[in-house]
């Protein structure tokens, strides 16, 4: 198992230089100029040089990415280029937000989605089968920024019970503004892992091994929770990984629909102003995230199932 | 399962009344994504400029809620007597003695005045705002209470340029901002009614009201600035009480969209608005034909935008809105007049330029309402004469940093710009402003280098002291400079804020251009 867990972090060295390179290379060649956007309309093409000037935007591009690269692998992100306040900061008032919400909204999936999928793969093609499919069906169909400004709608604006912006101060207030945003997330996320379930348990249920125990007289209960359900759960747990990193990119565009503070608006703002240095420390911190999720999830499975890290 | 339900619907309409604002803070929504600066160096747009108004004083300002620049008219803030030499070039400002700045910096002094217009004079600071202040020959500073500004060439409206709100003419203290560096702009001290308390990125700023203000502790414990770049969410949180004003937003039915959701909204329309034109780029073909350029303007009728906008545009007629020193009106205009909605006339200028068919041209546009509404009804308004506008959008900031690599044909720009008309000449039809120039970049047509110029013209009505001399200068330029269509006046824009007269009072009538008002004497019923 120290020998899986050492291949796997390993592997992941290549890919956070891939994702730095890229990530530099990308806003390099977006249009738009930082200097522009922070200096305003009036800004003289004297003043905009100035500012390009101290912000190192005018040294060779090769110079820029060493001082990049050196500089987010000791995870050194240095000052917004658009109002100064050090990145870091920035970050750390930041992330708890994301991380709150993509936690909870994967909370609210595997709460409901994995009893949901499997009450309807034990109740195969009975109303209740039909009914959980209709739910996943609706969760995949409606797109998060439109399940997001419904629930506003009625439960915020209509109803009053929830705020409309923000994040909350204190953690009864922090907790009803969470409300909505991960509801909007975990629903969607529900209908995969109901699916996800649905469909492992089933193929499990399948199983020689599952008949064996039927046939030793195992009460149902038993042989579902017991036998199949943990064995459905590998499949189960590696969708899951990946769905979170979903969920991630989702919370982009829930954070902007309920003006939430987190990472999310962070980077819109960060892409909008061509906030490069903010836009770069964002990005690496994603792509931290998903390689930190990925890794996290092959040892889950391997955990689960000892036979993985053996091959 | 109904016991929990029930006390889930009672913990919900708990936390829904715990809510509740009931206390004495304004909550201003503005139409930006974030602070950039609160040093007034630095502070662009409505984002900034709302929490700059609140933290800092200047030494005059137009009276309260108002636009008036009239030199004998104006408010004193800093200052409470001011004297212009009759060359119109010295300036004296006798300051108020007593007044504090925030966070025990002391006295107000003729030091930190001087210091301020020091600083923004030099071209090192890197103020986007340089150039009103580059006139300045010296300072003199007699007695800690007064100060004499000394211009190297007359300019009788240099304080409204300089001095005044919005355009980098609030005074800084020397002492906090030699401390504090380039903190200073995330760490404001200002004389003004609020001062700063905190800052959440992408969230808000948030002020504390000043009990030193020199007009009087404000009625108001707090003022917090929340950034709301979308106008659905500050619309919404407007409608649902979240917040108690907004800044409003150019969306054709907008306006009557939120008189239904809350009829007790007031809406108060800041004058002059913007300067908005559509520019056009006299260095390409075919726009370099003055007939296709005159067909272009004869195609466009501003009719359209009080239909889409209602009482929120007005017209303009020449290179500023109404309400602007120095700006025409209908009966200023000669019979010839470019400007007027003419499709038949439209239509025989481009046969004559040998478009018979129209023709169709590139333009990009920014993402942003104000514009791309603008050009949409532009593109069709053109396409009624056969001008076909292929029209692309590309996010604002690509679209400011493209237009000034005179990369667009077709550009609009919506400016706010001090409500002189000389000040519109110089940053849109001065050659030096010509994009691609070292100074100025907004000259977006060319004009001066190309199709006339009226650069020496306008010197002369910068500097003429006489008033009716100066406003029939400037009258002669317009009518120069516009004969040549170097760019299409289009309907000027209020800026707008809401608030509910149920939840917030602001103490005065607010018509003052651009948001240039404080909440100083502002209550919560």
């Amino acid at each position: 198992m120290a020998g899986y867990i050492l291949r796997r972090v390993s592997e992941v060295i290549p890919t956070i230089l891939l994702v730095l390179t890229l990530v530099f290379l990308a806003l390099r060649v977006m249009p738009g100029d930082p200097a522009v956007a922070a200096l305003g309309e009036f800004a003289t093409p004297d003043a905009i040089a100035a500012f390009r000037d101290k912000l190192g935007l005018n040294d060779p591009l090769w110079i820029q990415y060493i001082s990049f690269v050196g500089h987010a692998l000791t995870l050194d992100f240095g000052r917004s280029m658009t109002n100064g306040t050090p990145i870091t900061a920035l970050l750390a008032q930041a992330l708890p937000y994301t991380i709150i919400l993509a936690l909870s909204a994967t909370l609210i999936g595997i709460i409901i989605g994995l009893p949901l999928g499997a009450v309807t793969a034990v109740k195969r093609d009975t109303a209740v089968d039909g009914l959980g499919r209709v739910f996943a069906l609706i969760g995949f169909s409606l797109p998060d920024f439109y399940m997001g400004v419904l629930l506003l709608l009625v439960f915020s604006l209509q109803l009053g019970w929830f705020p409309m912006l923000g994040g909350g101060n204190g953690f009864v207030d922090q907790l009803h503004h969470l409300v909505l945003p991960a509801i909007t997330l975990g629903l969607v996320m529900a209908a995969f892992v109901m699916r996800l379930t649905r469909s492992s348990l089933l193929e499990v249920l399948r199983r020689d091994y599952v008949r064996t125990a039927r046939g030793k007289g195992v009460a149902e209960r038993w042989v579902i929770f017991k036998h199949a359900l943990r064995n459905a759960l590998i499949p189960v747990t590696t969708g899951l990984g990946i769905y979170v990193l979903t969920t991630l990119s989702g919370t982009i565009t829930v954070e902007l629909v309920f003006s939430r503070p987190g990472l999310g608006t962070l980077l819109i703002g960060g892409v909008t102003a061509r906030d490069y240095t903010l836009v770069q420390a964002g990005l690496v911190v994603f792509a931290f995230f998903v390689v930190g999720v990925n890794l996290l999830t092959d040892l889950l499975c391997a955990a689960i199932d000892p036979r993985i890290a053996l091959r | 399962m109904q016991k929990f339900l029930h006390v889930c619907i009672f913990v919900m309409a708990l936390l829904a009344t715990t809510r509740a604002h009931a206390d004495n803070v304004a909550r201003v929504g503005v139409s930006a994504r974030d602070m950039l600066s609160l040093d007034p160096a630095f502070g662009i747009g409505n984002g900034d400029e709302f929490a700059i108004r609140q933290i800092y004083s200047t030494l005059v300002s137009p009276p309260d809620g108002t636009s008036k620049i009239g030199f004998d008219g104006l408010k004193g803030e800093l200052a409470e007597r001011w004297e212009m030499s009759p060359d119109a070039r010295h300036f004296t400002f006798h300051l108020r003695q007593g007044v504090q700045w925030q966070k025990g910096y002391g006295e107000v002094t003729a030091d930190d005045v001087v210091f301020t217009l020091t600083r923004m004079h030099d071209p090192k600071t890197g103020t986007a705002y340089g150039a009103n202040f580059r006139q300045i020959a010296s300072v003199d500073e007699p007695d800690p209470y007064t100060v004499t500004i000394n211009l190297d060439t007359p300019n009788p409206f240099f304080y409204v340029f300089a001095l005044m709100p919005r355009f980098g003419g609030y005074i800084v203290p020397k002492k906090a901002v030699e401390q504090m560096g380039e903190d200073f702009r995330r760490n404001p001290v200002g004389s003004g009614p609020f001062e700063f308390t905190s800052y959440e990125p992408k969230q808000k700023t948030v002020l504390r009201a000043n009990p030193k203000y020199w007009e009087g502790k404000p009625n108001l414990d707090g003022v917090e600035v929340l950034y709301l770049p979308e106008t659905a969410a500050r619309t919404l949180a407007f409608v649902k009480g979240d917040v108690d004003m907004i800044e409003g937003a150019t969306v054709p039915g907008w306006i009557p969209s939120l008189k239904r959701q809350k009829p007790d909204v007031a809406f108060d329309f800041g004058r002059p608005g913007a300067v908005f034109a559509l520019h056009i780029n006299m260095t390409r073909k075919p726009l370099d034909d003055l007939r296709v350029r005159e067909a272009m303007a004869h195609a466009i009728d501003q009719k359209a935008w009080e239909g889409a906008f209602g009482d929120f545009v007005q017209p303009m007629y020449a290179v500023s809105p109404a309400g602007f020193y120095g700006a025409l009106t209908e009966k200023d205009l000669p019979a010839n007049w470019p400007f007027t909605y003419n499709p038949e006339l439209s239509h025989k200028l481009l046969v004559e330029a040998g478009y018979p068919n129209g023709f169709s041209i590139d333009a990009f546009i920014s993402e942003r309402e104000e514009y791309k509404t603008n050009l949409l009804i532009v593109q069709e308004q053109f396409r009624k004469v056969g001008i076909q506008i292929n029209m692309r959008v590309v996010d604002h900031t690509s679209y400011h940093a493209d237009i000034r690599r005179d990369l667009d044909s077709l550009v609009v720009y919506g400016s706010g710009q001090p409500p002189l008309t000389q000040a519109v000449l110089n940053a849109f039809y001065n050659s030096h402003a010509i994009v691609g120039k070292p100074t100025r970049a907004m000259n977006f047509s060319h004009y001066g280098d190309t199709a006339g110029n009226a650069d020496a013209l306008m010197d002369q009505a910068n500097q003429e002291t006489d008033d009716a001399k100066r406003l029939a200068l400037l009258k002669q330029i317009q009518l120069q400079v516009l004969s040549q269509v170097p760019a299409i006046p289009l309907p000027s824009p209020a800026s707008s804020w809401m608030h509910s007269g149920k939840t917030l009072d602001i103490g005065f009538p607010v018509h003052a251009y651009m948001g240039t008002f404080t909440l100083g004497k502002a209550s919560k019923p």
